[in-house]
This record gives C-alpha cells, structure tokens and sequence, in this order.
C-alpha cells in the first residue's frame, strides 16, 4: 500500500473520529486497516531516515488510537499506543513539528500509570519531560498534582478532582484510581480491625525471629571458620 | 649508583637501547622488569632538571612501563600508566608534549605528524626542549655505553623478531652486558634520537596524553576528532594490551563529546563498542562503555532505558574502583527516580566508598549531594558533620537548608529553600526529587508533633503544618499512620489525634537487625581483602630450602642427636 492510499484512509477516519456521534465500529476497522498499511511505511522506526509526511501520518494514526482504545475502554490497547507514541514524541522531536495532542496523550498515559499504581515508571516518564511542560501544561499538571495528593494522603482532594478534568478522556482513568485509592483504604481498615489477624501475625514474626536469629550464628560460625 | 639516579637510567634506558639485556643463567627478563618495577615508584625529577624535563621524563618513564606490560603480558603496568594520568595531566603543556613526540615517536611517523598538527592549535611555546643537557644526558650517555656494550658483547647475535617478543623493554639496571644472549643487532642506533618503531600502546598512548591536553586547553572539537581518530586506529589492531588505553579513550572521547556540544547520535556506537569488549571479555572496556551508555541515557532523560541496560548486562567484577564508583552512582541515581529509596541509599554508599578519598572532589560533591536527599527521602537526617567537610561545605549549602527544613517540618521554609535554590537544584538535575521531599516535610512534622502532645485536635494540627484545613490535616494523620511513621489513633467525633505509647525498641528485632548488617560489613570486608591479596608466581619457592640446604640440615640433625645420644650415654 503506498502513502496515498494509507492518507485516504486516514482522512476517512479523521472524519469519522471528529464526528459528533462517531461510530466506534467503524473506526476500529479503519484503524486495524492502517496500522497494516503502516507496517509497510516507516511505522517501526529502524535506521536510517524517515520522511516526516511519513512520521506525521503514522502519528496522527496512532493519536486517534490511542483515544479510540479509552473510549471503547480498551486499556491495555492504550498503553500499547502509549508507548508507541513516545517514540514519534521524544525522538522525532526534531524531525517533525509538535503535535496539538501532545501533552493531552502524555498526561493521559502519565495518569494511567498513576492509576495502575505503578508510581516508579510515573516518576521515570516525568524525567523525561522538561520543566516547562512539568509546570505549566494543565494536562501534565493535572496527574503530577494528583500524585502528590496520594503521596500525602489527601485522599478527599483526589476524590473532589474528579469535578475538574482537563478533557473528558480523564474519566475513565480518574474512575480507576479512585476504585484504587477505596480498596487500598478498605484493606487498610480490615487490617486494622481484625484483632484476631494481629495476634496471628505476631506469632509469625515470633518464628520468623528465631529462625533468623539461628541463620545469622551459622553464618557468623561460617565465616570466623574462613578467618581461623 | 644513588636510588635516583638508578631508576632514571633505567627509564632511559628502556627507551633508549632497543632490546637489552634477555634472559642470563637463572633470571629472566619478566622477573627482573617486575622486581625492578615494585620497588620504584614513578621517578622523581633528578634536582638539576626542570619541571618540563622531569615531566619528559615522566613520560618516558610511563612509556617504558607500557613497554615492558606488553612484554611480560600482565596489565598491571598499563593500569599503572593510565592511574598517573590524571597526575601527569596537571604538568603537561605544549613544549612537554612536542618534546615527547618528537623523541617517542618514530619520525615518518603518521600519528606524529597528526598530533603535532593538533598541538598546534593550542597558543603556546612549541619549541622542543633540548634534552640532551644536564641529567638527562647523563643517563642517556650510560645507556648508550650500554648499548654499545651490548652489541660487542653479543657475538651469535640474532634480530629479535619483532611483533612477536616487542623488545625494547626488557632491560634491566644493571646492564649486565656479559650475560647477553640476545642484541640489537638490527637496531642499534643514538639512544636519544626517536626508535624507528614503537609498539601500538606507546603511540596510542600519546595521543591519549594529546586528547587530554587538549581537553584540558578546551579545545573540545579537535579533541573529540583526534579521540575519534583514536578509536578507529585501535579497532584495526587485536590486541589484548591495548584493551584499558581503549578503555580511557572511550572514556576521553564521550568527554570531548559531551564538552564540544556535537548533537550526533553516538549510542550505537557504543553499544557496538560494548558487544567487542563483551566478547573480548575486555572487563575495563565493558566498564567503561557500560558506565558511558548509562551515562548518557540519564542525559538525556531515558531512565527506563539505563535500567534496561543495566539489568541485561553484567557490570565486571575485576573493574577498576572508579568505574565501579561511577556504576554505583548511576544505579543510585535511576534507584531514587524509581522510588526505591533504601536500595539507591545503599548504591550512593558504595559509590563513595569507592571514589577516590582526596582527589574527585566533583564526583564526591555530587555523591553527596544526592545522597543527602535519598536519605531525607527515606525519612532519616543526614548528619550534620558532612556539611563541615571543606570540600563538601560550600556546594552543599543549599542541601544543608533544605535538610534544616525538613527536620524542623516546616513547609514554609522548605518552600522558600526551594524556590530561591531551584536554579541549583536543577543544574544538579535533584530538583524533582527535592519535589518528592514535600511529604516528607509534612511526615516529620506529624511525628514530632505525636511526640510532644499526647491529644490534639486535628485543628491545631492544620494550624501547627500550616495546612489549609483540619480535613486534611486528618487525612494526612491517617496516611502517617498507615505508613507506619508514627504509633497514634484518630478519634473521628471528636476531632483528635490520640498518641499511643512509644514502643521500646529494644524489644523489637530491630538491634539483632543493625547488629547483622554491621557484622556482615565486617566480614564482607575481610573476605575482599583475602581476595584481593596478590601471589606473584613461585615466589614461595624462596622461602622453600634446596636440596642441598635440606642435606646440611639433617646432616646438623643427625649430629645433634648423635651428641645428645652420647651425653646421655
């Protein structure tokens, strides 16, 4: 398939995503449709150089995936678009012109971690941005907040975020770390509410204690051994 | 001959007499190069000579090392060379380095002729020096005797082939010309004029003392090139003794790289680089590159790809202290992004174990500096006696304030450290991790607020963190309690927090727990040192009695006991 034919798809289904009530039958065709017809581009960028109509093309695809994936809630779709994305927005940085999606798709990835909890990669993928975009893009902005929230226990603040996202595709992600935030809180109360538990995790520990306490004199005896 | 004088000759020679004296009865040339070596450190500078010529003498010296490594196929003289780099590297000037390459280097030499181009760019007296005066023509004169002697001496003379046994190096002090079995026939020449040939390590050598000197003189463009040029001259050659002057160059190029401010790609470079040192099982290239790759992956913000590369691949054992220091610091580093605070703590520790104690004062600033607020982090106060240290004291005021804030708790502080250091924090690249401090802040002051009031209402609490209202104040008090950070119970109707009673530590196993670690320190450290321990091949034979000795023994034995039979009688 050549530029072309893949840029009249890709015009098809600009107008299909930015329309009113878009058919999201319709656009998951058209999207598994292009992302063959990119595999044949340079959609997996190895050496040498691409052209940027070429890089453009595959990054609008992957942009109007990536919000197609959340709307049909197909998550781990996301975080594969997610990381595809950082390539054409980190590393073609210069080749090509930045993209008005930008910062709305990282802040969005930024929250999915934050949602999965995987707060090392949230705080890795934060590296990566210059501080321009940390301090004053609402939709970085937003996440970053929200982590420190967390961090400090304002659970209640991150609850009453949930009125004043920067763009609708939040929601779904907000959804799920507040579903996070109640559960880590309700395994927290049942710890500390079941007395019977605590007695039991005591005894445990007492038995792990005095097996440690054996495992060290061994090894001390092992290695003053080596010196004698 | 004074002790001086002796290990001058014997640098002079070195050079000077293009094979020496090989193997008499009953010592070799690898065994006299080695004891000859340990005892004499690099040479001091005869009195008479100035600091240029001393440093011309150095060189020679350094040389001569490198020499005599490729001759007795051990590293341990490369690894010396290369360590009094950074020594030699603060005497070196323009004069110096012509004057070297003129008398070092063969001349139709190319990389002469390279080198001096490159000097050339660099302001400076570039006249040679005139080496033939004073002390140094003295010893030169005394090899040249030698030399000659030599060559008299050597009726059977056979040239040396010269790839295979490198000569040139093996000749020892003495000179003892009437044991020669092998003799410069080929080359016997005026030992102060430039030899005919070196061996690739001496060549790559001073153009790594040229990389550095320019470097060093911020002429950053040409240095990358030359450091380049460098690199590809090595790849032609397969040797193993050329394995650590790679290693530096590596070292030196990605430097001039990063100082020339060149935009282009050079990771796969040194991924390539790094798969030949795997292969080599080269442990200071692999090192080196290793250190590199992560290095500029953090440059650029590709902390999940230093991470990567640091899980697939396995940082040498044998490499030196320094590049462990480095690894350590890099590992610390991507540790703390990742939230792993113990671990990154551990790492910054061994990094500054590692580094050298007196010199690096940069390295161990920036150690440092990190490592205070990995501690903050983890909720500990650095001590304050690291802040005293002169070579700390000054970059690390700001760290100081900082580390005052958060142990008083007070955020208003901790905000306007913040705000008038951002600049500095963010040249140090900590400035997102000082972010991550602000909840530790909020953390110590909960606690020492639990210690002084046994109840307080939530109210007060907002009030004392200067937070803006008593909810959150609650939630923050849970979050610590969950935590673990401090022992207390809210009551929701009346708005309280309740401190529960203080635990003895001393009941818990947390002393059995610091006790091990600090046992485990002590071993660790006993065992390296075993393993460390360096048993040069049969020198235990000496302490060994002949046969001979063993017949007079029990000769002596056998008549004591003889006399004592006989007393008895």
């Amino acid at each position: 398939m050549t530029i072309a034919n893949a840029n009249a798809l890709l015009s098809k289904l600009r107008g299909e995503w930015t329309a009113t009530k878009p058919n999201h039958q319709l656009c998951g065709d058209l999207l598994i449709q292009l992302k063959i017809a990119l595999t044949e581009l340079s959609f997996l960028p190895t050496a040498g150089v691409q052209s940027a109509e070429e890089l453009l093309l595959a990054r609008e695809v992957l942009e109007i995936g990536a919000l197609h994936s959340i709307a049909v809630g197909d998550f781990a779709a996301f975080d594969r678009y997610a990381v595809q994305l950082r390539t054409y927005y980190f590393d073609y940085a210069a080749a090509i012109p930045t993209s008005s999606q930008r910062s709305l798709l990282l802040g969005l990835h930024l929250l999915r971690l934050l949602s999965q909890q995987q707060i090392g990669d949230f705080h890795v993928a934060l590296e990566r941005l210059n501080s321009v975009t940390l301090t004053s893009d609402p939709f970085v902005r937003f996440p970053i907040a929200l982590e420190q929230h967390i961090m400090e226990g304002l659970d209640h603040q991150v609850f009453a975020a949930v009125q004043n996202v920067p763009h609708p595709s939040y929601v779904p992600f907000m959804e799920q770390l507040l579903q996070t935030l109640r559960s880590n809180a309700e395994s927290d109360k049942l710890k500390l509410s079941v007395g019977d538990a605590r007695k039991l995790a005591a005894k445990i520990e007492l038995h792990d204690y005095s097996a440690q306490v054996i495992q060290n004199a061994l090894g001390y005896a092992k290695e003053l051994e080596r010196i004698v | 001959m004074p002790p001086a004088a002796e290990k001058k000759d014997d640098a002079a020679n070195a050079i000077a007499t293009p094979a020496g004296s090989g193997s008499g009865s009953g010592s070799d040339g690898t065994n006299n190069a080695s004891s000859s070596s340990s005892s004499s450190s690099a040479p001091t500078s005869a009195p008479a000579a100035t600091p240029e010529q001393a440093a011309v003498a150095d060189i020679r010296y350094q040389i001569a090392l490198l020499d005599r490594g490729v001759t007795a196929k051990e590293t341990r003289y490369a690894t010396r060379v290369l360590r009094a780099i950074s020594r030699l590297r603060h005497t070196l000037n323009k004069k110096i380095l012509v004057t070297a390459l003129n008398h070092f280097l063969p001349t139709a030499s190319e990389t002469k002729a390279l080198l001096l181009e490159a000097l050339a760019l660099v302001p400076g007296d570039a006249e040679p020096m005139d080496l033939d005066s004073g002390a140094v023509t003295v010893a030169a004169e005394e090899s040249a005797a030698a030399a000659v002697a030599a060559t008299a001496a050597s009726s059977t003379a056979t040239p040396m082939d010269t790839t295979a046994a490198a000569p040139a190096s093996t000749s020892t002090t003495t000179t003892s010309a009437t044991t020669t079995t092998t003799a410069p026939a080929t080359k016997a020449k005026k030992p102060a004029g430039p030899p005919a040939s070196v061996n690739p390590e001496v060549d790559a050598y001073l153009q790594l003392l040229v990389v550095i000197f320019l470097l060093d003189s911020k002429v950053y463009g040409p240095a990358r090139e030359l450091a380049a040029a460098l690199l590809a001259k090595l790849q032609q050659h397969s040797r193993r003794s050329l394995d650590q002057i790679e290693a530096k160059a590596y070292f030196y190029f990605m430097r001039a790289h990063d100082l020339s401010g060149n935009e282009t790609d050079v990771r796969p470079m040194l991924h390539a680089a790094l798969r030949t040192a795997t292969l080599h099982r080269d442990d200071e290239g692999q090192a080196t590159l290793i250190n590199l790759l992560v290095r500029n992956y953090l440059e650029h913000g590709l902390y999940e790809q230093a991470d990567k590369l640091i899980v697939k691949s396995t940082f040498p054992d044998h490499a030196s202290n320094n590049e462990w220091a480095r690894y350590f610091y890099y590992l610390g580093r991507i540790r703390a992004t990742q939230l792993e605070y113990s671990e990154a703590f551990q790492h910054l520790q061994q990094a500054l174990r590692k580094a050298p104690q007196t010199s690096a004062p940069g390295f161990l600033q920036t150690v440092n500096k990190l490592a205070v607020i990995v501690q903050l982090l983890l909720g500990e106060i650095p001590e304050r006696a690291l802040f005293r240290q002169p070579i700390l004291r000054r970059s690390l005021e700001p760290y100081l304030l900082l580390s005052k804030a958060v142990r008083d708790g007070n955020l208003t502080e901790f905000g306007s450290v913040v705000d008038t250091h951002a600049d500095k924090f963010k040249a140090d690249g900590n400035y997102m991790l000082i972010l991550r401090l602000r909840h530790s802040v909020i953390k110590t002051g909960v606690r020492m607020i639990n210690l002084s009031y046994s109840r307080i209402s939530t109210a007060d609490i907002a009030e004392k963190l200067q937070l803006p209202s008593a909810l959150d104040a609650e939630f923050i008090v849970a979050k610590a309690i969950r935590d673990g950070v401090i022992e207390a119970s809210i009551d929701r109707t009346n708005g309280v927090m309740q401190s529960s009673e203080l635990l003895d530590v001393y009941n818990t196993s947390e002393p059995l727990e610091a006790f091990n670690q600090r046992i485990g320190f002590c071993l660790n450290i006993h065992n390296e040192c075993v393993k460390a321990l360096r048993f040069p091949p049969n020198a235990h034979r000496k302490a060994l009695e002949t046969a001979e000795e063993r017949r007079d023994r029990e000769q002596q034995e056998k008549e004591f006991a003889e006399e004592m039979a006989a007393e008895e009688d």
